[in-house]
C-alpha cells in the first residue's frame, strides 16, 4: 500500500484543463522526485496534495483511505508538510517561532493562556541538534538566514511534526552549491525517518543524485516513472519534452 | 451699524419701488450663497443663522457653503467657483486666505453677480463691501481688557504676559494679535515672554499653555486668539488653580469659553457678531443686486464680555443666536 | 539521527559564526531612541530649571499619555503591515458621543460601555472592508480619517460640548501614589498590549502576518480573525483616547485629535516600528511617545518657535529611520 496516492487527478481553471488525469504514488521512506517543463503541472499538481486546490475529479488516498482536504491546515493535521519554494518563512519571528508557527505549546498564565518559549526554545535546540544544523538557534530572527538554513528551518519544521509526507518544491531553486548540499542530504535524511518525500526540481544531476525514483509530468500527467539509478539525463529529457514511450525507447 | 442697516433696508425698498412697484416684496427667485470658511465651528454656524434669520425676513432663498476646515484654502477657492457657475442673485463670501479668494470674487464680480465680503477681507476691491469685524480692533480690546484687569489684581500694569495663535497663516488672526501688540506698545510694563502657535488642536492649545505656565511661574496675563485656546487656556489655569492669578482674555463665544467667565477664569471675551455678519450680509447682498452702493467697509463690531455683563440681555444674542433679538426696525 | 552527517556540513562555518554575533550585536533601535531621550532631557535639565521640576514631569506624564495610547493602538496594524489612519478622527468622534452622552446626564458608567462598543464596531467596519474586501488599509481609514471627523461635525454641528459632570475629573486631574491617574491607565493599556503581542499567540500571529501573510495562512493562521481584532483595538485605543480627551479638555471638541494618526505613526516608527510590517513594540512606541511629548514640552518650556519644533520633529523621523535602513543593510550585507 503506498503511503499517498494520486489518481485521476483533473483540474481546470476555466477553460484551461491543467491536469488531465494524474497517477501518481509516494512510498514511505522515499524521495520521489517530480519534473516537468514549466507549466507541465508539477505545481498544481502538489497544490492538490498540499490542500490548496480541489480537484475536479479523481481521488487522493493516505495510508490507503481516501481524503478531501477542505484547507492547508486539514492537509497538514493529516500529516502532510509543504515547503514551498518562497520558502514561506517569517522574517520577523525567530526560528523556534517559525518551526512552531500556529501551533505554539501553551502554559496557562493567570488562566491565559500564554506562548510557552522556554518549551519552544528547548525543543528547537533539541531538533536542530538531531539535524546537525549550524543554524544558531538563538538567532533573534530568521531573517538574517541564509537561504540554505531557511530552507533547513523549514524542513525542520516538518520533521518536527512528524510529517508523513513533506512536498519540498524547488528546494534549491535560489541556493549556492554548498547549501545544495546540505538540503539534499536534509532531504535524504527525512526518507530515512520513514517520511515520504516528493521533491521538485528542475536540475536534472541533483533530482539523481536525490531521488529514489523520478516521476515525469508533461501536459497535465504523468508520463513516466522510473528508479533514478535506472535513467539518465538524457532519457528524462526525451519524456519532458513530450516524447511518448514507445518514442523514448525507440530513439 | 444699526443705522448702516437701516439704510439698507431702507434702500432695498426704494429699489424695489421704483423698478417694480407692483409686486413689492416678492424675492422668491432671488438665492443667495453664503460661503464661510469651515461648515463645522459654531461661529460659522451662527454666520448662517444670521443670514437664515434674513432669508426668511426676506422671503429668499440662500445656500449655505463651506469646506469643512478653515486650513481648506483650495476647497473654498473650489466652492466659490462652483458658485459663480449656478450665477446666484449673489455671494456672501469669508475669504479663507486673502490671496487665494482674490480672483475669483473678481471673478464673480466680472460675471455681474454682486460680492459682500464678510469677516476676512480679500486682497482685490472688486466686491460691494466688506462687512467685518475689525479685528485689529479686537486685538487692540484684547489688550486693554488685559492691562485693566492687570492693574485690578496688582495695583500696577507691569508683569510677563503670553499670547497664543491658534493657528498660522490666518488672516484675522495675524491682525488680531498685531492690534494685540500694537496696543501693548502702550503699556511699557507688561512684556511677552511666550508666544506659541498651535494647529487648531484642543489638546495642544491646552499643552501649551500649561507648559507656558511652568516655564513661566510670574506670568501675569494671556491673550488667546480664538476659542481653541481661549478653552486650552482656561482648562491648564483652573487645573492649576491660577484663575485669579494670571488674567485671560480670549476672543469668541464656546459654550466653555462661556463657563469660565462664570467661575472668573476667563476675565473678558472680545465677541464678534457673527448673526449680524450673514443677518446684515444678505440684506446688503440683496440690496446690491438692484444696485444700492455701499461703503467700501463696514464694521460689524466687536463688545466686550465680562462676568459683570454676562447675564445682560444686549449680550444675550451675542452669546448664544437663538435668543438674538433683533430690533424692532430689522424684524418684519 | 544522533550521528553526525557523514557528508560535508552546509556553509561555512566562519561565516555563520559572523553571523549570529553580528545577530547578538544588533541592538534593537528602541535603545537608541531611549538613549537619545535621556540625552534630551538632561540636555533641558541643563538649559531649564523647569523641566526637571515635579509639576511639568506630572504634566508631561499626562501629556503623554493620550498619545501613547493611540500610538499603542496604531502599532497593532502597523506590525500587520498596515495602518490606521482614522484613529484620530475615531477619538474625536467617540468623544464627542461620550461628551454629548454625559450631557444628557447618561452616567458615565453607561456612557462608556457604549462608547467602547462604538469604537469597537467602528474597528470591526475597517477590518472588513480592508479585509473582507480586499481594499488597502491606507486608503480604507483614509476614508475614515475623512468621514468620522464629517460624522464628528455633523453630531455635533461643529460645536464643543460643554457641561461634563465633575466625575470625569477623577481621571484627568488625579494621582495615584503621586502619579497622574492617566499615566496609571496608559501604563496598565501598555502592559496588556505589550502582555498581547509578547505572549499570547495573537500578538505572534501579528508579526508572522506582517512579515508574510502568505506564510501564515499556510500554516494556518485565522489571518482574517487576526486582522480584524487588530484593526478592532486601534480603535477601541482611539476610544479610550477620545473620552481620555473629554475628561483631559472638560469638553467634547470636535476638533480633539486632529493629526492624532500622524503623531502615532510617528511615536511608532521613531519606536522602532517598520511600516513594511513584522517589526515594533510596545516599549518602543512608548519611548517615541515620550520623546515627541518631551520634544514639545522643551520646546514650550526653551521658548523655540512651534515652527522650528515642527521641523525638529520631521528630522527626527527621518533621522530613526535613516539609521534603522544602515543596521538593515549591514545586516544583509553579512548574510
Amino acid at each position: 500500500m503506498a503511503l499517498l496516492e494520486m489518481s485521476g487527478i483533473f483540474k481546470s481553471f476555466g477553460p484551461v484543463e491543467v491536469l488531465r488525469g494524474v497517477d501518481l504514488a509516494l512510498e514511505a521512506g522515499e524521495v520521489l522526485a517530480l519534473v516537468g517543463d514549466n507549466g507541465a503541472g508539477k505545481s498544481t499538481a502538489i497544490k492538490h496534495v498540499a490542500g490548496v486546490y480541489r480537484a475536479d475529479a479523481g481521488e487522493i488516498r493516505l495510508e490507503g483511505k481516501k481524503v478531501e482536504f477542505d484547507s492547508p491546515r486539514h492537509a497538514r493535521t493529516l500529516g502532510i508538510e509543504t515547503v514551498y519554494q518562497d520558502l514561506a518563512l517569517a522574517d520577523a519571528l525567530s526560528v523556534g517561532a517559525n518551526i512552531f508557527l500556529g501551533r505554539e505549546p501553551t502554559r496557562k498564565f493567570l488562566g491565559i493562556p500564554v506562548v510557552d518559549n522556554a518549551k519552544i526554545r528547548s525543543e528547537t535546540e533539541a531538533l536542530l541538534k538531531r539535524l546537525s544544523s549550524r543554524i544558531p538557534p538563538k538567532a533573534a530572527t530568521v531573517a538574517g538566514l541564509s537561504g540554505g538554513q531557511r530552507q533547513a528551518v523549514a524542513i525542520a519544521r516538518a520533521l518536527y511534526w512528524k510529517a508523513k509526507v513533506v512536498v519540498l518544491d524547488e528546494p534549491t531553486a535560489a541556493l549556492a552549491v554548498m547549501e545544495r548540499e546540505h538540503v539534499i542530504e536534509l532531504s535524504r535524511r527525512l526518507a530515512a525517518e520513514g517520511v515520504g518525500v516528493i521533491y521538485i526540481g528542475h536540475n536534472l544531476i541533483e533530482i539523481l543524485e536525490v531521488a529514489d525514483r523520478v516521476a515525469v509530468m508533461y501536459r497535465g500527467q504523468v508520463v513516466h516513472v522510473v528508479k533514478a539509478e535506472e535513467t539518465n539525463q538524457q532519457e528524462l529529457i526525451k519524456y519532458m519534452t513530450g516524447f511518448t514511450e514507445a518514442e523514448a525507447k525507440a530513439a | 451699524m444699526k443705522k448702516l442697516l437701516l439704510l439698507a433696508a431702507a434702500t432695498v425698498g426704494l429699489g424695489l419701488t421704483a423698478q417694480a412697484p407692483a409686486r413689492a416684496a416678492d424675492f422668491s427667485k432671488a438665492r443667495i450663497d453664503v460661503i464661510v470658511k469651515a461648515t463645522t465651528s459654531q461661529y460659522w454656524a451662527t454666520v448662517f443663522d444670521g443670514a437664515r434669520a434674513a432669508a426668511k425676513v426676506l422671503g429668499l432663498q440662500i445656500s449655505t457653503l463651506g469646506a469643512t476646515s478653515e486650513a481648506d484654502v483650495a476647497g473654498e477657492v473650489t466652492i466659490m467657483e462652483n458658485a459663480i457657475a449656478s450665477k446666484p442673485t449673489a455671494i456672501v463670501i469669508a475669504a479663507t486666505n486673502a490671496a487665494a479668494l482674490a480672483k475669483p470674487i473678481a471673478h464673480a464680480t466680472a460675471a455681474g453677480i454682486p460680492v459682500i465680503v464678510v469677516d476676512s477681507d480679500a486682497n482685490t476691491s472688486k466686491y460691494v463691501t466688506f462687512l467685518a469685524t475689525n479685528n485689529h480692533t479686537g486685538g487692540v480690546k484684547a489688550a486693554d481688557e488685559l492691562a485693566r484687569c492687570i492693574k485690578a489684581r496688582t495695583g500696577k500694569v507691569a508683569g510677563q504676559m503670553a499670547y497664543l495663535t491658534a493657528l498660522a497663516g490666518a488672516q484675522s488672526l495675524n491682525d488680531r494679535d498685531k492690534g494685540f501688540l500694537d496696543e501693548l506698545k502702550k503699556y511699557p510694563g507688561l512684556k511677552i515672554v511666550a508666544h506659541r502657535t498651535g494647529n487648531n488642536d484642543p489638546a495642544r492649545a491646552l499643552t501649551d499653555s500649561e507648559d507656558i505656565l511652568t516655564r513661566n511661574p510670574h506670568l501675569v496675563g494671556i491673550f488667546a486668539d480664538n476659542e481653541i485656546e481661549g478653552d486650552g487656556a482656561g482648562t491648564a489655569l483652573s487645573e492649576k488653580n491660577l484663575g485669579s492669578k494670571v488674567c485671560l482674555v480670549s476672543f469668541d463665544t464656546s459654550s466653555e469659553e462661556i463657563n469660565f467667565v462664570k467661575k472668573g477664569v476667563i476675565d473678558a471675551l472680545i465677541v464678534q457678531n457673527p448673526f449680524m455678519m450673514g443677518y446684515a450680509g444678505v440684506w446688503y447682498a440683496l440690496a446690491a443686486a438692484h444696485g444700492v452702493v455701499f461703503p467700501h467697509y463696514v464694521d460689524s463690531g466687536v463688545s466686550v464680555v465680562t462676568k459683570a455683563n454676562i447675564d445682560s440681555p444686549a449680550m444675550a444674542g451675542l452669546l448664544n443666536p437663538k435668543k438674538y433679538t433683533l430690533t424692532p426696525f430689522l424684524g418684519e | 539521527m544522533a550521528s553526525a552527517p557523514a557528508t560535508t556540513p552546509s556553509g561555512p562555518a566562519v561565516a555563520d559564526e559572523a553571523q549570529a554575533s553580528s545577530l547578538r550585536h544588533r541592538l534593537p533601535v528602541e535603545i537608541y531612541v531611549l538613549g537619545f531621550t535621556v540625552l534630551v532631557w538632561v540636555g533641558l535639565g541643563v538649559f531649564s530649571r523647569y523641566f526637571l521640576t515635579a509639576g511639568n514631569i506630572s504634566n508631561m506624564m499626562r501629556q503623554v499619555s493620550i498619545d501613547a495610547i493611540v500610538a499603542f493602538g496604531e502599532l497593532f496594524p502597523i506590525i500587520l503591515a498596515g495602518i490606521d489612519l482614522s484613529v484620530g478622527s475615531v477619538a474625536a468622534l467617540t468623544g464627542i458621543l461620550f461628551a454629548m452622552m454625559l450631557a444628557a446626564h447618561l452616567p458615565v458608567l453607561l456612557a462608556l460601555p457604549l462608547t467602547v462598543a462604538l469604537g469597537l464596531l467602528i474597528g470591526l467596519i475597517n477590518g472588513l472592508a480592508i479585509d473582507r474586501l480586499g481594499i488597502p488599509a491606507f486608503i480604507v481609514t483614509l476614508a475614515g480619517l475623512q468621514g468620522f471627523r464629517g460624522l464628528t461635525y455633523l453630531v455635533s454641528g461643529g460645536m464643543t460640548v460643554a457641561g461634563m459632570p465633575s466625575s470625569l475629573d477623577l481621571v484627568a486631574r488625579t494621582s495615584i501614589a503621586g502619579i497622574p491617574t492617566m499615566f496609571v491607565l496608559m501604563a496598565v493599556i501598555g502592559l496588556v498590549s505589550h502582555f498581547i503581542l509578547r505572549y499570547t499567540r495573537l500578538g505572534r500571529y501579528c508579526y508572522a502576518i506582517g512579515s508574510n501573510a502568505e506564510s501564515a495562512r499556510r500554516v494556518g493562521i485565522n489571518v482574517t480573525q487576526v486582522t480584524l481584532v487588530c484593526y478592532c483595538i486601534a480603535a477601541l485605543f482611539a476610544a479610550f483616547a477620545g473620552m481620555l480627551l473629554v475628561s483631559r479638555l472638560t469638553m467634547g471638541n470636535p476638533n480633539a485629535g486632529v493629526g492624532a494618526e500622524l503623531q502615532a505613526i510617528a511615536a511608532a516608527v521613531v519606536g522602532g516600528a517598520s511600516l513594511f510590517g513584522g517589526r515594533g513594540t510596545i516599549l518602543g512606541c512608548f519611548i517615541g511617545s515620550v520623546l515627541f511629548t518631551t520634544i514639545g514640552n522643551g520646546a514650550n518650556l526653551l521658548g523655540v518657535s512651534s515652527f522650528w519644533q515642527m521641523v525638529i520633529e520631521g528630522l527626527l523621523i527621518a533621522l530613526v529611520v535613516y539609521v534603522d535602513n544602515i543596521q538593515k543593510k549591514r545586516q544583509a550585507g553579512v548574510r
